[in-house]
């Protein structure tokens, strides 16, 4: 999942002389998953705009891009966009990037969130509890766990794409879980059992 | 075995790590050590794993539209490596708010022209203020208005804006801290405003223009002007308003730059 696309470079080259196609290329390559974190990070009204932000400026600024990996970079710029934007409606409840503890700092309500049709209620409910409980992580931990749980990537590509260390990653998503378990277990009786089952002691 | 060590601390902080399998060797052993003998770690470690196994199955959204970027969104040539977005919106905001003021001490001037000459030459300063800087008419409007305006101060019934403008112009060098490079680059951008494109201001710093206006800005004692100007405003004027009329001037900068900024600031979103 985390592995470079081959023809990567070879795309940015081409990008980087002009031609837009070939960028093009990458933005349908990775258009799903920038535009899913946004909307993890800002709620549905403004990730549409955030992501197309983010490839716009990806565009524009690709020269800066250095090798390594180029998902790790795409999604900084996403994630910077989301900072943006997330500053830019302080003025509602917002999201506080230096308020780690702020309980009220959600910056959207997470059953705007589009339903999906599910067939266990439970489930569903479970989902818009954790989505609502996401919501109200403070930026940073946030974007961590949504990188790593979400988004599936380890801990050197989520401190590549934070720019932060190895522990401060650790700390952020140690943070983030023991929060999120804490809303976890108020509503045990929501984790459908396969689920349940996986860590159990033997 | 270890029942003594591993009891007494629990590995609370590593378990999330430990369950991305993000662990060293000799940490994950420790901590599996630690989970054989503690119940209740044993319990935490599942509630993570069964949380991070709820985030994983939160369904994937679809973008509701293609970010392929469309010839509109990348009318800018390609990808120039070069300074950070903030740094370059700071200059350009402050390059605009200065421009601004440019332009009120120009417009103001004119209207001082108006009434001092009663003639339709006001109308072609204004329109050369809107062109572009012709150096002439700069030097007309605002090297000289300070004088002017001030002399007659006593006389005539002067507005605040009126009086301030002009000295405003000044501003730049009474403060001290808005160094010539920057109001005259801001100059050039407005003296063509459709042509706000990004990056083109750095170029702009070394343009024939910000030299010669540069040179006009202190053409009668250079460097030694702007420090004391202050004190020359103080003597030309020599009454008790003189304050008053720096803190008017501090005022219609400040608001020109506020102008000017927020503008600047919602263009600049809107092409980013």
């Amino acid at each position: 999942m985390a592995e470079p696309h081959a023809d990567e470079p070879g795309l940015i080259a081409n990008a980087l002389a002009g031609d837009v196609a070939a960028f093009n290329v990458l933005v349908e390559r990775y258009q799903t998953p920038v535009y899913n974190l946004c909307l993890r990070m800002l709620g549905p009204a403004n990730a549409e705009d955030a992501a197309q932000e983010a490839f716009i400026s990806a565009y524009r600024f690709l020269a800066r891009f250095r090798g390594g990996s180029f998902r790790a970079w795409l999604f900084r710029i996403a994630a910077n966009a989301c900072y943006d934007e997330m500053r830019r409606k302080k003025s509602r409840p917002a999201a506080s990037l230096d308020r780690p503890h702020g309980e009220d700092d959600r910056t959207f309500d997470a059953a705007d969130i589009a339903p999906t049709p599910e067939t266990r209620a439970e489930t569903a409910e479970l989902r818009r509890t954790l989505e609502g409980a996401l919501a109200r992580l403070p930026g940073d931990q946030r974007l961590a766990i949504i990188l790593c749980d979400v988004q599936g990537m380890d801990y050197a590509e989520i401190a590549e794409v934070m720019q932060v260390s190895l522990g401060t990653v650790k700390s952020r998503i140690s943070r983030a879980r023991s929060r999120l378990r804490t809303i976890l277990l108020e509503h045990r009786e929501l984790l459908p059992d396969s689920i349940r089952q996986t860590g159990e002691s033997p | 075995m270890n029942m003594f060590g591993s009891r007494n601390k629990h590995p609370r902080a590593d378990l999330p790590a430990y369950a991305d399998g993000e662990l060293t060797p000799s940490q994950s052993e420790r901590v599996e050590r630690h989970l054989a003998d503690c119940a209740a770690c044993r319990e935490e470690l599942a509630d993570l794993r069964a949380l991070s196994a709820t985030l994983r199955s939160l369904p994937e959204a679809t973008p509701p539209r293609s970010f392929a970027l469309t010839p509109g969104q990348v009318a800018r040539p390609a990808p120039v490596a070069g300074r950070s977005l903030p740094a370059w919106a700071a200059m350009r905001i402050a390059g605009t708010g200065v421009a601004a003021v440019f332009a009120l001490v120009i417009m103001l001037d004119a209207g001082g022209v108006i009434e001092d000459n009663r003639s339709d030459e006001s109308a072609v300063i204004a329109q050369r203020a809107g062109d572009g800087f012709n150096q002439g008419s700069l030097e007309s409007t605002v090297i000289e208005s300070p004088a002017a305006n001030l002399e007659g101060a006593a006389d005539r019934d002067i507005t605040a804006t009126d009086a301030a403008a002009p000295v405003a112009g000044e501003g730049g060098g009474i403060g001290g801290s808005a160094p010539d490079a920057d109001g005259d680059d801001s100059a050039a951008p407005a003296a063509d405003p459709d042509e706000a494109a990004p990056g083109d201001s750095y170029s702009l710093e070394s343009t024939p223009l910000v030299t010669d206006m540069a040179a006009s800005g202190e053409d009668s004692d250079g460097e030694e002007y702007r420090d004391t100007s202050a004190n020359v405003v103080t003597d030309e004027d020599g009454d008790g308003t003189n304050t008053l009329l720096l803190i008017e001037i501090a005022l219609g900068a400040l608001a020109a730059l506020a102008i000017g900024g927020s503008f600047m600031i919602s263009r600049a979103r809107q092409r980013i």
